[in-house]
């Protein structure tokens, strides 16, 4: 039977993640478990009942209609046991407020591929095309670079977002239909990675040192993204030993700073987790945290360009 | 939800009052903005005046004869207002933001309503206490019964007068009481030649007349009276000249008395002579738009082509050191705050369908030229440019994009757009000139216009709707039929819902299509639906024709006349089919992703996954779904347009073609034309929803229905490339009266 | 030379221009141009005031006296049209799940 992948969403019409009008995919499934993770739809691989609360007028249908007693109405209010859903989807469209769904579909490699070709007459202008994110792409990387060979058979520009932590023979099956690779590091030092990502970073690190080399190689752009948590990775010795680390890779990787954001904060409640960062408040580019990254990373790397935010990536040489 | 926010109109109008809007790019449009805002929309009694003198005067006359004297009256008595800080001369009103109101058109209404218009919800007037007692005591009692909408109900049933104009599937207000609009006067010939030369065509006319030829007798008429309303235009323009030379003297400011007396000078030459200046030419530009705005009852008397016709003017005074660009843009943000003066006055039901005030006089820019080359000069970005500092709500400023449309054009149109006004609109060029190719012609036929002529000429008006500049004339917003009523009705074998707005509420409004029970395969329940729009569309094309008749016998309009190419030669006027393409009322579909996405719902639930009867589906609309909330639940799961899904796509696309074929098939009143099909009508969209039953995609009672051609609210989940996939799935040029699409796109994706 | 190329002189203007996102600024004109001239749609307009302004507004009309939207075919100030047209025109935004 034909390969299947697990996505959780296919965005269209995005400015973001990759150069004119982006179709992104977002493949469920990451094996990190970063504390500050805006898609956290991406985490498990498992399909997943999704609730929007706030839409929700607590009538009681899905009460009803559940088999499993996922969902009881307390005092006037919906409350819902994730864990006792089996994904069955009956409480789906009885629900009068339509804030129910399950996150998680399954896609073999041609349809993710069609699904992108409908959007290619938007996205031939400015080098636009297919972004793949997560989750982690490297998780299901069979479907991924199979949808990646098709787009670039039909010129399509492909971008892909990972952590880079997975085999690098997986790695580089996707990497060679990429017209671009953001790569994330999140942090330089191993045991605070772990701390903050639940992984260490020695196999991440590896693998960007090996796609480095790949994409000069290759001719592939590669951006290396450092989101800035506060409190979590925005020490000075952290930027300084990720933009040593950085200029030390051949062709001079672009350094792409991405300040914090809590845009994925309501996403958690959605499917019964718990958001961990619940007393960060989102950083602005010029916020002194962020105009200190910078400084410091410039100096470090200096033969690297240096951007702050997803908009300001140089996006010519993809 | 505040006390505040529900009394709509006349709270934007004490808000605004005051200094709060004196934006522009000079001092001078600034304080003309502050102007603007400070008054609200005010009756001015003085055309009716004319009307009832002239009228009462030449009792026995012929209409046309008639017509022609009191229009020609009205410029006799138009108002010669001038105000500090102007540049542009002449006002349609006594008061800014007055409405110089068509008594003949709206009496009937007014005698029940008069009272109620200082208050009501949706455009209230202001109204002095003399005028409202000269109305209510002179004016309305001479028209109430002569008026267009007063005439048509002796021409049909009471039935038909009830159903087609309170039913809620289909209306005709909009038609019976707006004569004279949507129109592009021939302003090439006028900026080059002045008023001076229709008067000259007339005399000319007239002394060649064969006195002997039976025709003869009507177009003797005919002429004197376009000479007759041509030296009466001739006349305000003298005395506008006069009141700004009077004006010059007491200045005190030289600087100011030197543009009185510039402006004085201005108007011993136009509009009666041809334009020698950038400025003269925006000049008979202003005069000659409110000119058609007093003598019409209509919205959207257009600017066209603007930068095409005004290039010339421009780039001489630019070539010349003249004018800058600067002072070329102050021309136009006041060209643009004196047309938002300029008010629409409705009816009360009609208010409530269009309101806003808005007149739709629309400006376009960009597109080809007569060869086919892009005709995109200076001036266009200009025009788009001038809208960002005067932030005004007219003109509807659009862009007509061509491939051959340079880039930057476009960006100047999206970062006006990025502003939030929802300037500009944009057109594809091409389906506008196979609109054109085919307008009024029926299912098989090509229109009256030669390529060269779409190419120079053509542009939309109003809204959107395929026009050409002095070679068209006819109401194009005319008829509205809700197709998802219709939609109701195939569902209910043809009975409207109880406890909405408007008439034969739980009674028989369209015909009897099939017993739901009867209707036991998809197939002749789509017959059914289609029945049902073919019957409310032909029944509304029935009481339009009664309409057309009577405007094209007694509500003639001489200045669209002499503004319209070889009218004047003809002899014929504007509505009796003087120009090259007449066109005749046209049909306007509301509610179309309802339908659409109600048909895909009964579809699935009822056809295919067999989960329900239709007569349960009858049951639970006829119910707003009260006690049904499962079948509702499942009713609204089922695939919508507007996501580009094939389900319901290849459906819509089946309905979109239904609706224009039936409606090019019919003729109308004058030989030779046949009715344009449109998807337009405005804020029908909630009037008509308030008129209109729960409906099968889980929409409750009395809610809007879907705006225009676009996916119903809501139901586009897929983002706009989804939703521009399946609108590039219906044929555009078969609606040769156009189409209007919304769409939505967050600010914050395009500015900081 | 055109006014994009020249720049406008205005000192006494109002009106400052914003500072435009290049990436969504050239999508959307790439959407326009897909949409128009690939497709063959006739006409297409733009609202592009967020929601939460508009639901801002609807509440507290005194401090948006000229907020303008489109309805269709033409711009209104948000503050004249009447509650029921408010909600159509808020219900157009949304999009969320």
């Amino acid at each position: 039977m034909e390969k299947k992948a697990v996505i959780f969403d296919i965005g269209r019409f995005r400015n973001t993640d990759g150069p004119g009008i982006r179709t992104i995919i977002f493949f469920k499934g990451c094996p990190l478990r970063c504390k500050w993770c805006s898609n956290p739809f991406g985490l498990s691989v498992q399909p997943q009942l999704a609730v929007n609360f706030e839409k929700c007028t607590a009538c009681g249908k899905c009460a009803q209609v559940c088999k499993n007693g996922v969902n009881k109405i307390v005092d006037g209010k919906l409350e819902v046991n994730f864990s006792k859903c089996s994904q069955c989807g009956a409480c789906i469209v009885p629900c009068p407020a339509g804030c129910r769904k399950i996150t998680g579909e399954e896609y073999t490699a041609r349809e993710l591929y069609e699904e992108a070709r409908k959007d290619a007459a938007f996205s031939r202008r400015d080098n636009g095309g297919v972004t793949l994110s997560g989750g982690e792409i490297l998780a299901q990387y069979e479907v991924a670079a199979e949808v990646l060979r098709l787009c670039r058979q039909n010129y399509i520009n492909t971008c892909i977002e990972t952590s880079a932590y997975g085999k690098w023979e997986h790695l580089e099956q996707i990497a060679q239909y990429c017209n671009i690779i953001f790569v994330d590091l999140k942090h330089i030092d191993s045991a605070k990675h772990e701390e903050i990502t639940g992984v260490p970073n020695e196999l991440i690190l590896e693998n960007i040192r090996k796609l480095a080399d790949y994409a000069v190689e290759k001719n592939i752009q590669l951006i290396i993204r450092r989101p800035i948590i506060p409190g979590y990775n925005d020490e000075d010795e952290a930027t300084i030993g990720a933009a040593k680390f950085i200029a030390e890779l051949p062709g001079n990787p672009e350094i792409n700073i991405i300040p914090f954001h809590n845009l994925g904060e309501n996403k958690y409640d959605m499917i019964g987790e718990e958001y961990i960062p619940k007393d960060l408040t989102m950083l602005g580019k010029k916020d002194d945290i962020i105009v200190r990254v910078k400084e410091l990373t410039e100096k470090y790397a200096p033969d690297c360009r240096v951007s702050v935010g997803g908009e300001a990536i140089d996006l010519n040489k993809g | 939800m505040t006390e505040k926010a529900c009394r709509g109109a006349a709270l934007g109008n004490e808000i605004r009052s005051g200094t709060v809007s004196k934006v522009g790019s000079t001092k001078r449009i600034q304080e003309l903005n502050g102007m603007l805002h400070a008054n609200r929309p005010n009756i001015d009694i003085t055309r009716a005046r004319a009307f009832t003198k002239v009228y009462k005067e030449t009792e026995g006359e012929p209409a046309l004869m008639r017509r022609y004297k009191a229009a020609a009256e009205v410029y006799r008595t138009l108002s010669d207002n001038v105000y500090d800080y102007e540049q542009l001369v002449g006002w349609p009103t006594k008061r800014i933001r007055g409405a110089n109101f068509a008594i003949e058109l709206h009496a009937h209404w007014l005698a029940d309503d008069l009272p109620n218009l200082r208050t009501r919800e949706y455009d209230p007037f202001e109204i002095t206490d003399e005028d409202y007692e000269e109305l209510m005591n002179v004016h309305i009692p001479y028209w109430k019964d002569k008026t267009c909408a007063a005439q048509f109900e002796k021409y049909v049933s009471p039935e038909l007068a009830a159903r087609s104009q309170t039913g809620g599937v289909e209306d005709i207000n909009n038609y019976s009481c707006s004569n004279g609009s949507h129109f592009i006067p021939r302003w090439t010939d006028l900026l080059e030649n002045g008023f001076e030369k229709y008067y000259n065509t007339a005399k000319e006319c007239l002394e060649k007349l064969d006195q002997n030829d039976p025709k003869a007798v009507d177009k003797r008429i005919f002429y004197n009276g376009i000479m007759e309303v041509a030296l009466a235009i001739k006349g305000w323009a003298e005395r506008m000249s006069a009141a700004c030379a009077k004006k010059a003297e007491a200045e005190k400011d030289p600087k100011r008395k030197a543009e009185l007396e510039k402006m004085a000078d201005m108007m011993k030459q136009v509009p009666w002579k041809p334009a020698r200046s950038f400025y003269e030419a925006v000049e008979t530009a202003w005069c000659a738009c409110f000119f058609l705005f007093v003598e019409g009852a209509g919205p959207s008397i257009t600017w066209g082509r603007f930068d095409q016709y005004m290039y010339p003017y421009y780039k001489k005074d630019i070539d010349e050191g003249k004018i800058t660009p600067e002072e070329a843009m102050e021309l136009l943000e006041e060209l643009y705050i004196k047309v938002t003066s300029n008010v629409w006055f409705q009816s009360t039901i009609m208010a409530y369908i269009f309101g806003g005030y808005y007149r739709y006089p629309h400006l376009d820019v960009g597109g080809l030229d007569e060869n086919g080359k892009d005709a995109t000069n200076d001036l266009s970005y200009l025009c788009l440019r001038a809208m960002r500092y005067a932030k005004t709500t007219s003109p509807a400023v659009s862009i007509m994009l061509h491939q051959k449309t340079p880039d930057s054009l476009l960006y100047e149109a999206c970062e006006l757009a990025a502003e939030g006004m929802g300037h500009p609109s944009m057109f594809n060029c091409e389906s506008l000139y196979e609109m054109l190719a085919h307008r009024a012609a029926g299912l098989e036929g090509y229109s009256n216009y030669s390529r060269k002529q779409i190419l120079k000429y053509g542009s939309p008006i109003g809204c959107v709707e395929p026009g050409a500049e002095g070679l068209q004339y006819g109401h194009t917003d005319s008829g509205i039929v809700n197709v998802a009523n219709c939609l109701f009705c195939a569902v209910t074998n043809g009975v409207k819902a109880n406890g909405v707005d408007g008439g034969f509420c739980g009674e028989l409004v369209t015909y009897e299509s099939g017993a739901p029970e009867t209707l036991d395969t998809f197939d002749k329940f789509y017959a059914a639906v289609k029945g049902q729009m073919e019957f409310a569309i032909k029944e509304c094309h029935s009481a339009l024709v009664v309409c057309e008749k009577l405007l094209a016998e007694q509500f003639n309009l001489p200045t669209f006349t002499m503004l319209l190419d070889g009218a004047i030669e003809k002899g014929i006027d504007a509505t009796a089919g003087g120009a090259l393409v007449n066109v005749g009322p046209t049909m306007n579909m509301v509610g179309f992703g309802t339908m659409v996405d109600s048909v895909s719902a009964i579809k699935k639930v009822v056809y295919d996954d067999k989960e329900a009867t239709l007569a349960e589906v009858r049951d639970a609309i006829m119910a707003n779904f009260e006690g049904y909330e499962d079948l509702q639940a499942k009713l609204k799961a089922a695939p919508k347009y507007g996501n580009d899904d094939d389900y319901v796509d290849t459906m819509a696309a089946d309905l979109w073609e239904h609706f224009a074929t039936v409606s090019a098939g019919l003729k109308l009143y004058r030989a030779g034309q046949y009715c344009d099909a449109a998807i337009q009508m405005v804020q029908s969209n909630v009037g008509m929803g308030a008129m209109t039953g729960a409906t099968p995609n889980g929409r409750l009672a009395g809610t809007p229905i879907s705006d225009t051609m676009s996916a119903t609210q809501q139901a586009d989940t897929h983002g706009p490339t989804a939703a521009a996939r399946s609108y590039g799935k219906l044929d555009f040029p078969a609606y040769t009266n156009g189409t209007l699409l919304n769409m939505w796109i967050s600010r914050s994706e395009l500015v900081e | 030379m055109n006014i994009r190329e020249t720049g406008l002189n205005c000192p006494e203007a109002t009106y400052q221009p914003p500072v435009y996102k290049e990436a969504g600024m050239k999508n959307f004109t790439n959407l326009v141009r897909t949409m128009l001239n690939d497709y063959g749609v006739y006409h297409v307009q733009f609202n592009t005031i967020n929601k939460e302004t508009l639901v801002d507004a609807k509440a507290h009309p005194e401090n948006y006296p000229t907020l303008m939207v489109r309805v269709a075919g033409y711009s209104v100030y948000f503050t004249d049209i009447g509650e029921r047209v408010q909600d159509d025109i808020i219900s157009r935004t949304e999009h969320t799940f």
